[in-house]
């Protein structure tokens, strides 16, 4: 266990001894799979928690709904443009319903209905097997870019060193506490810099193509959700009609 | 040297410090400590005044009326419509002042435990967030990518661990959150904390124009130009990214338009 705190803590801080430290291990892939795990399952768990402190500590859902919705009626606009008009008002509070049902949660800081919080427990088993395929499926693509540059390194000691590029999630312990406005851009972006480190020390690179090999997976995925986003589109819009 | 000394050497742009941190194999490290520090303080007085603020809220009238002079300063409303606007939100205040008078779910005797912990989660999420670390990354990347243009021979740790020293100012960010908290936005103190804001940024970049300097081997000159082309780069990057999504969304807005509107 101190190894491993050791080895996060080098790895979050572009410590070059401790990527070298992953690379040369004669395990590095189980060695980067348990890594990954543990902080999928601490990112899991740190997510209960911290539902479950919020429920603890904040209002009651319902309440806070039905405050909410008690201000939005006696606002201007709704006694002027939506209280005269019965369908008008039904079909406000029919979105609003919708709205509550799917945003509530987010809003409350704590799942607002029983699949909610089934889905959250079910987390500590999801999160951290997420985690591990998207590792395994990013890690192949860098592999796809960084090994041309170098094919000695083999996809096990590419995948092994990049585990430790999920070393800022470990950072979302702290959201077990309320307020504390953790930003997910802000790990993503620290990840991002620990994959280009990773991968020029496991493939011996430049930094240059150490990036490239980081954002390519990435691009691909924007090129991929933009495909599947028109093909969407045009078969279920078509000529204009909603979806 | 200990991460307190070394915050007093950042605020103090000692040599030797700046140096010091550069050559050793933590640097990023060492220099994250003194951004934890002071974000730990600057967290722990803003979460504070937040909590204070909910604990003991300014009256919704009071409160209402100060966004009404905001919004009427900026010039944007139309005269008939200032009622409608001014109801809106006196509502949008009560909601706001109803929810936090809500009980916790586990009992009123349970509030005092809730205010401290979201005292704790601001406190201890603020070094974290997109105010330090957000920060950090972004700012010591750009200047790090525009300082290698101008012939800069630092690692991305060095360049991280001594950017870092840059939040060693706001330290002394308390006494902004206490004068605003005291004084409100307007007023002598309100404007004396804008004024204390401004000088702990200035004092904030001339510690980082000292770090790229040390950390990347260059004169102070071409590490004020490697931080004004970092902001330039920065900014087209950022119209760059507005350009491609409202690209994108308008894509996607013509696409689920009626063809007889198209």
């Amino acid at each position: 266990m101190v190894d491993l705190w050791h080895l996060w803590l080098g790895a979050l801080f572009l410590k070059r001894e401790a990527y070298e430290y992953q690379r040369d291990r004669k395990d590095t892939f189980a060695h980067g799979l348990l890594f990954v795990t543990l902080v999928g399952l601490l990112t899991a768990l740190a997510a209960l928690a911290g539902a479950l402190l919020r429920f603890a500590a904040g209002p009651n859902a319902d309440a806070v709904k039905n405050v909410v919705l008690t201000h939005l009626q006696a606002m201007p606009f709704y006694t002027q443009s939506i209280l005269p008009y019965p369908k008008v008002e039904s079909q406000f509070l029919s979105g609003y319903n919708q709205t509550w049902d799917l945003l509530g949660s987010t809003f409350m800081g704590y799942p607002t209905n029983q699949g909610g919080w089934a889905a959250l427990l079910a987390g500590v088993v999801v999160i951290p097997l997420i985690l591990i395929v998207v590792w395994l499926v990013y890690g192949f693509l860098v592999h796809l870019v960084a090994s041309r540059a170098n094919p000695n390194t083999g996809l096990a000691r590419g995948l092994g060193t990049l585990a430790l590029a999920i070393s800022p999630q470990a950072i979302n312990l702290l959201g077990i506490l309320p307020r504390s406005g953790l930003s997910v851009p802000v790990l993503g972006l620290w990840g991002i810099v620990l994959s280009v480190f990773a991968v020029r020390t496991a493939y011996g690179t430049s930094t240059g193509r150490s990036i490239w090999a980081v954002v390519f997976p990435l691009l691909l995925l924007l090129l991929l959700t933009a495909v599947v986003l028109a093909i969407w589109l045009s078969l279920f819009v078509g000529k204009g009609g909603t979806p | 040297m200990k991460t307190l000394a070394l915050l007093a050497a950042a605020l103090s742009l000692r040599d030797g410090a700046f140096v010091g941190l550069r050559a050793r194999s933590d640097v990023f490290y060492r220099g994250f400590l003194v951004l934890l520090v002071s974000g730990l303080i600057a967290g722990a007085f803003q979460a504070g005044v937040d909590v204070l603020s909910r604990a003991r809220p300014v009256g919704q009238e009071q409160l209402t009326e100060q966004i009404m002079q905001g919004i009427d300063q900026s010039g944007l409303v139309f005269p008939g419509f200032r009622d409608m606007i001014q109801g809106s939100v006196s509502e949008s205040v009560g909601i706001g002042a109803d929810i936090s008078a809500l009980p916790p779910q586990a009992g009123e005797a349970f509030r005092p435990a809730a205010y401290f912990l979201d005292w704790l989660g601001g406190t201890l999420g603020t070094p974290f967030g997109a105010g330090f670390s957000g920060w950090l990354l972004v700012v010591g990347l750009l200047v790090h990518l525009t300082s290698r243009w101008l012939g800069g021979r630092a690692g991305a740790a060095q360049m991280l661990g001594l950017a870092a020293l840059a939040f060693a100012p706001y330290v002394l960010s308390p006494l902004a959150a206490v004068l605003k908290y005291i004084g409100g936005d307007q007023g002598a103190a309100g404007s004396l904390a804008g004024v204390v804001s401004w000088v702990i940024f200035l004092w904030a970049l001339i510690v980082l124009v000292k770090a790229t300097s040390v950390a990347q081997g260059l004169g102070i000159a071409r590490s004020v130009g490697a931080l004004v082309l970092a902001a330039l780069v920065g900014v087209l990057l950022a119209f760059a990214s507005l350009f491609l999504l409202s690209a994108i969304v308008s894509g996607v807005v013509v696409s689920l338009l009626p063809a007889s509107i198209r």
